[in-house]
């Protein structure tokens, strides 16, 4: 803090630096408009301490590891233990995705992210599985499945992330870790789950999300049981600082439902994590991870009155931005990602997975992928950035964005807080898709620049595509050629192979045990009990996603099964 | 443009998509061409099957089809003998999304007018669909 004089002194030079800026702008006209952040925060061209009016250092930062966390959740940063390397993964069926995953651990990435599981509520021989099988992610069907995907993975020491919140799924992982004899408290892993307004009373009793906290809480206490994913709400075209409160509302959702359920706070909030971007605009994504972490530090001492530190700790795991990827000149997604990357890691990340450059245009082949992989490692072994703990901390620019995202979100939460519980999340998808759409609408007009579709084309570079160029899409303009030309295909031998896997599971698996399981699995559903337990049993008698879905969705009228949620309604891709 | 914009007249776009999820381009896209004065019918995520019975009880004149997951190729195909089993197969169709390279070529040959991918802009998209609308509407006023 200043003094009365220094202060004085300082406004003075402001006001001197302020009527410089004038004049330049008076030179220079209309062409130096004021940029504004995506949360519509006007940028001045420098800060000082007089744009962080009553800052106080301890209150607002504090040290790294230390209560507000403004300054990251370790005292040491990325000295003591570096962000997981957790690139997305999930390719064909789970034989190609545990040759791909043993190459990338080989490769030094140091956390496993499957995605694809579980996605289908059907089996691989059913018609709506032509064309689906491997692409997008991994197929599972059974248990058998997964022993296969993760086998020779030594998921002791490398933790999982499962992309979406398929049950079936999720178990079949639990039921791998119990028969290598892992004991499940020790088992650390993700799922990618937070809780939607489903079920009966405040506890919202049949609800499968709040099912699957309550079950982790309490047998797989180092699973982090919730993973408020806003990060693809955020690829919509929502702000930085829609997507903090977006994320803290669902968080706070879940830690509502589970309290209405008689849980501790402290006895869950330790396990909820969050699924974050990082976008285009450098120093509003830092600030971003910043005052996130401070406002949800404050929300849960001075509002839920947790008194577990960890409990105020918001840990997160960044996608690199995927929507501001172009399909055009793609090796400059490269540029990009390392630019997303790198943001994530001046806000402290705890893992990451970065895009690859050709996710524009298929699933990331093992080359891209590798690629990916090699940025994360150049910024955590080469660039020197982790050997300070929150380098930007300090920063006037910063501070300030800091300080103005966190009010701007608290504004937007206290807002969400007024509606129901389903009007709030229609509210957070009708925000997202017009966010959406004024995004496109600056692209089309040429207001919002992206390098190599609306400026800096290289069109005078042929791709040496032989499609036609009438409509002028996908063919043109690739004028920074792709080295590698190779795009990752879906084979359809992989459905083939899948079908006669499954088959062969279904006559060798003990019938009776399916039975069992089935009937377990409909008396819980029906009774409105904690699901997972039953689903584990069927997993474990290698009945199917398919299965297990279906045998749930015949006891009942479609209306009551949609009106209760949870992973019935699971198309695939929908979380 | 003006005539586009007569009720009677207006274009009927039915949009679907192949998975339920990652649908920010494909919400973009409708109201990209409701702003264009076209009536689009969301289907939301739709089997081929399912595709030709809307387009035919909703009397549509031009499909999308979102793709992102699955294998275009494959969907494509099941399309269009679907729009053919109901005698439908004059109604353009025109593919979005994530689609491969190579798959581009053997699209059109089927008969795809036309195929979308990322950073294609809205007015251009609207300006094809206008461009390559089915007979009944292309001869204006009757």
């Amino acid at each position: 803090m200043l003094n009365k004089d220094a202060l004085k002194a300082l406004d003075d030079a402001r006001l001197e630096y302020e009527k410089k800026v004038a004049d330049v702008l008076a030179r220079y006209g209309s062409s130096t408009e004021t940029p504004t952040t995506t949360s519509e925060i006007p940028l001045k061209s420098a800060y000082t301490p007089a744009d962080l009016e009553g800052f106080d250092y301890l209150r607002d930062l504090g040290f790294p590891g230390e209560y507000p966390y403004t300054r990251g959740v370790a005292p040491l940063g990325y000295r003591t233990r570096a962000w997981t390397v957790r690139q997305v993964m999930g390719v064909g069926t789970a034989e190609e995705t545990n040759q791909r995953l043993k190459y990338l651990i080989k490769q030094g990435q140091t956390g496993i992210s499957l995605t694809g599981m579980g996605y289908a509520p059907f089996d691989s021989s059913d018609p709506r599985a032509e064309g689906l099988v491997g692409a997008g992610g991994v197929w599972i069907d059974t248990l058998a499945d997964m022993e296969t995907a993760l086998e020779g993975v030594d998921i002791e020491r490398i933790s999982i992330n499962q992309t979406g919140n398929s049950i079936p799924a999720f178990c079949m992982i639990i039921a791998v870790a119990q028969k290598r004899g892992i004991e499940l408290s020790q088992l650390r892993g993700t799922i990618q789950n937070y809780v939607l307004p489903w079920g009966d009373g405040p506890e919202l009793r049949g609800n499968h999300y709040v099912d699957i906290v309550q079950y982790c809480a309490r047998n797989l206490p180092r699973w982090n049981h919730t993973s408020v994913s806003v990060r693809n709400t955020r690829e919509a075209g929502i702000s930085a600082a829609q997507e903090m409160a977006f994320g803290v509302f669902q968080g706070v959702y879940t830690i509502n439902a589970l309290l209405a359920r008689g849980e501790h706070i402290d006895s869950f909030a330790p396990r909820i994590s969050f699924f974050l971007n990082s976008e285009n605009q450098f120093l509003e994504e830092v600030a971003k991870f910043r005052a996130m972490r401070r406002m949800w530090a404050r929300l849960l001492r001075e509002r839920y009155g947790a008194k577990e530190p960890r409990s105020w700790q918001l840990r997160f795991h960044v996608q690199t931005s995927g929507v501001s990827l172009t399909a055009q000149q793609p090796l400059t997604n490269v540029v990009r990602a390392t630019i997303h990357a790198l943001a994530a890691v001046m806000g402290g990340a705890q893992s990451m997975s970065v895009n690859a450059f050709d996710e524009a245009m298929a699933t990331p082949t093992a080359f891209s992928q590798t690629l990916s992989l090699r940025t994360q490692q150049i910024i955590a072994f080469e660039s020197g950035v982790t050997s300070v703990v929150d380098p930007l901390g300090g920063a006037y620019s910063i501070e300030f964005l800091t300080n103005q995202l966190e009010e701007k979100a608290n504004e937007i939460l206290a807002e969400l807080e007024t509606k129901e519980g389903s009007e709030a999340f229609e509210y957070i998808s009708r925000e997202s898709h017009e966010a959406a759409y004024r995004r496109q609408k600056a692209i089309d007009s040429g207001q919002q620049v992206v390098v190599g579709v609306n400026r800096f084309r290289s069109e005078d570079q042929a791709d040496g595509q032989a499609a036609d160029q009438e409509d002028g899409q996908l063919d043109d303009n690739v004028g920074l050629p792709m080295i590698h030309e190779e795009v990752l295909k879906v084979d359809p031998a992989w459905r083939t192979k899948q079908i006669e896997r499954l088959e062969r599971v279904k006559k060798e698996r003990d019938g009776s045990a399916v039975e069992a399981a089935k009937d377990r699995l409909v008396a819980a559903y029906l009774a409105r009990e904690n699901i997972l337990e039953p689903t584990l049993q069927a997993a474990k008698a290698y009945m199917s996603v398919g299965e297990i879905v279906q045998t749930l969705a015949q006891t009942g009228d479609p209306v009551e099964l949609r009106r209760r949620g949870g992973f019935i309604l699971r198309l695939y891709g929908s979380s | 443009m003006g005539q586009q914009n007569l009720d009677s007249q207006r274009l009927r776009f039915l949009l679907a998509c192949d998975t339920s999820g990652h649908t920010a381009g494909y919400y973009v896209v409708a109201q990209g061409l409701r702003d264009a004065g076209m009536e689009v019918i969301t289907l939301g995520h739709s089997e081929p099957a399912g595709v030709a019975d809307a387009a035919l009880q909703e009397d549509i004149d031009f499909i999308g089809y979102r793709i992102s997951d699955r294998d275009a190729v494959t969907l494509i195909s099941s399309l269009i003998a679907a729009m053919e089993e109901r005698g439908m197969s004059q109604v353009p169709i025109v593919v979005g999304g994530i689609i491969r390279r190579e798959a581009v070529p053997v699209l059109k040959k089927m008969g795809v007018t036309g195929v979308f991918g990322p950073g294609s802009r809205i007015p251009d998209i609207a300006d094809f669909v206008y461009a390559n609308r089915s007979e009944r509407h292309s001869g204006g006023s009757s």
